[in-house]
């Protein structure tokens, strides 16, 4: 019996199949298939495939399962088919890049902006980060003001493209 | 006001206990130290002040209660809320916390307070040591233009230019004095905006009417300044010690490698500096110190052209990060040299009983939570495993710990990653196997990106340049997940046999963490 997991990494989506039998694992990742045995050694996973051995290191975290291979950490998102199946959005949700705090609110609620212009000043870690149109629209809804402490992916401004 | 010796008998035998292996330490020059700073540097400060047997206070502010440096000294003090302005930065708070738990000193670290000379003056208003040079060694040295000045005022060479360029002919004028290629930069702003390089004659007048246009634009004020375009350019600095009679020159670190004007990567030697070049930076800013009356750790930078030509930049009145990369070559602690220079003893004993001597190659890296692919943006989180790798020859210092949670509110510096090694080659491979044996899961990290930054051919090479990391499209390690990746996401998600008979999975984190795989592999 075969397992299917459907991840997402780096916003693409990645899926997997597998069948397990103890170590042993028949695996096909996004059409590749392999084999792998994986072992347990206290914080690490040994994991043996086409004759190379890799150290892992795997956590689950809020946002998903992060795994660590020789220096290389990806975070490993589930696939939500709400998310993939909805495609391309009517208007364009801009939302913070990283946990922090607004400084500067440029955008203001029905104004005409073109590509590129600042929308947003995020500050976190001292360093500045600037959330620009990413294409030609107005402004439909502004949803922060200067000062404000954001978490990373909260809704700042809703952009209509202009059609 | 150095205290007495005799004042700290009574003292010795409580410290002496941790540290029942080592030499016998040091008659503490101090009562207590308090350490105005947080993360990695303020953990390695108390490891020091532990070593010379001096008790140890931390500050911390409300973000930080259960960071690693809250409990890397003898006690800690709350300071405040956790923007730095009303904590890290905030002076009355540290020197109200240095008053009431009895210290005598106060160590700042690097950045918050470290480089402030009002700080230092209500420091020795307040009778307490602030670990440094005087508030007016600081003054003369750590202001951009005061330090340019004194530079000119030693013959130390500067980058050259003029100011006040207000026309394409005046522009022309000085170009041709400096020589070809020079830079024309906006002089009220900074971050690349108003910039820009001029390589031939014909190309003043056009480069001019921009420059000003954008300067105006984006700053909001149209004057210019023109320098010699000094490219490529390596950042070399120079360490000092010195005291209030002598200063040492301690070689130097290159930093050339940066992204946002911050290092990235930091070694010494430089593979670019010759003997001769090495000891003219090192009088250089010998001189400099000597001017200033400098006492205590001291790094002035310089860049350094293709031709071996090179020019002061500013100093750096402080401890700096990179500080380990020397540690590594010469053996000196230079915290505690700062700590005795600061107490009122000579040069002599702040280096011990050899001469500095400098050998081998230490490389830094700076592990950072940053997204390197995505614009070095910052990036927080909670640390949920982590491991670090244990070799001879290599140093890891860090201020992070499993559990911590990463605010938005300070520097994104988690750990440095230093290796040392008889020459460069060792150095470098010694690196890259700490990078790639160390484990930090939770929150994205420019660990990958150090590695690729190390193993690529240019860094090899020793072609390391200010503009090496930014000039470059770096490639996402992302695009094509190891198939390892994909076997442990596996076995993380595969299902417990009923019963719980397979005692891989009954011991494995995924007990613990629950069964991910069932809300996922549903599909």
């Amino acid at each position: 019996m075969s397992r299917r997991l459907a991840l997402r990494h780096d916003g693409t989506p990645l899926a997997i199949s597998f069948e397990r039998k103890g170590e042993r694992f028949a695996l096909d990742l996004d059409g590749r298939r392999f084999e792998a045995d994986v072992v347990r050694d206290g914080f690490w996973f040994t994991v043996r495939s086409g004759g190379k051995a890799t150290r892992c290191a795997v956590a689950r975290g809020r946002r998903g399962v992060w795994v660590s291979c020789e220096g290389r950490t990806y975070l490993l998102e589930h696939e939500r088919p709400e998310a993939a199946a909805k495609g391309k959005s009517p208007v364009d949700e801009l939302r913070a890049p990283m946990t922090g705090r607004v400084v500067q609110v440029a955008a203001e609620n029905g104004a005409a902006v073109r590509e590129g212009d600042l929308l947003v000043t995020i500050e976190a870690m001292k360093m500045e980060f600037r959330l620009v149109a990413p294409e030609d629209g107005v402004v439909a809804e502004v949803r922060c003001g200067a000062g404000e402490r954001v978490e990373l992916g909260d809704l700042l401004v809703v952009l209509e493209p202009r059609a | 006001m150095s205290p007495a010796r005799a004042d700290f008998a009574a003292g010795r035998g409580a410290a002496a206990r941790d540290t029942p292996a080592a030499p016998a330490p040091d008659e503490p020059v101090f009562r207590k130290v308090l350490v105005a700073n947080r993360g990695e540097i303020a953990v390695r400060v108390c490891r020091t002040l532990r070593a010379m047997g001096i008790p140890s206070v931390t500050v911390t502010s409300d973000a930080d209660r259960s960071a690693p440096h809250a409990r890397a000294g003898d006690e800690t003090v709350a300071i405040g809320p956790a923007p730095p302005a009303q904590s890290y930065l905030n002076a009355a708070a540290i020197l109200d916390a240095a008053r009431r738990t009895g210290a005598e000193a106060i160590h700042p670290g690097y950045g918050f307070l470290s480089e402030n000379a009002a700080f230092a003056a209500e420091c020795r208003a307040a009778g307490i040591v602030f670990i440094g040079p005087s508030p007016e060694s600081m003054a003369r040295l750590g202001d951009k233009s005061a330090a340019r000045r004194t530079a000119l005022s030693c013959d130390v060479p500067v980058v050259p230019g003029a100011e006040e360029i207000d026309s394409a002919e005046r522009g022309l004028v000085e170009a041709e004095r400096v020589g070809f290629p020079v830079i024309l930069k906006a002089a009220g702003g900074g971050g690349g905006r108003g910039m820009r390089v001029v390589a031939a004659r014909a190309e003043i007048e056009p480069a001019f009417e921009a420059a000003r246009r954008e300067a105006k634009s984006a700053f909001g004020d149209e004057r210019l300044l023109l320098e010699k375009y000094v490219h490529p350019a390596r950042h070399i600095e120079i360490q000092i010690l010195a005291d209030a009679s002598d200063a040492v020159a301690l070689g130097e670190r290159e930093c050339s490698l940066q992204r946002r004007h911050q290092k990235l990567i930091e070694e010494s030697p430089s593979v670019a500096v010759a003997l001769g070049v090495r000891s003219a930076m090192e009088r250089a800013a010998s001189v400099l110190a000597s001017a200033a009356g400098y006492a205590g750790a001291m790094t002035a930078e310089f860049l350094l052209g293709a031709d071996g030509g090179f020019y002061f930049l500013e100093v750096n009145t402080r401890l700096q990060v990179e500080h380990t990369v020397t540690e590594m070559r010469s053996g000196l602690d230079l915290v505690r040299a700062q700590i005795l220079i600061a107490a009122g003893r000579s040069l002599d004993e702040a280096l011990g009983a050899r001469a500095p001597a400098l050998r081998g190659h230490a490389i830094e890296a700076r592990l950072c939570a940053e997204d390197p692919y995505h614009g070095y943006l910052p990036q927080t989180g909670t640390i949920l495993a982590l491991s670090w790798p244990e070799e001879e020859g290599l140093r890891i210092d860090s201020g992070i710990a499993e559990g911590q949670s990463l605010t938005p509110h300070y520097d994104s510096l988690l750990a440095k990653v230093v290796a040392f090694g008889r020459d460069r080659e060792e150095a470098r491979a010694r690196l890259v196997r700490a990078l790639r044996g160390a484990a930090l899961l939770g929150v994205v990290t420019n660990q990958a990106f150090l590695i690729d930054l190390l193993e690529d051919g240019s860094f090899r090479r020793g072609e390391t340049f200010t503009h090496t990391v930014e000039s470059r499209e770096w490639r996402s390690p992302a695009e094509v997940p190891d198939p390892a990746l994909a076997a442990v996401a596996a076995f993380s998600s595969a299902p417990r046999a009923p019963g719980g008979d397979d005692e891989t999975d009954r011991y494995s984190p995924w007990q613990r963490l629950g069964n991910w795989g069932r809300a996922g592999g549903a599909a």
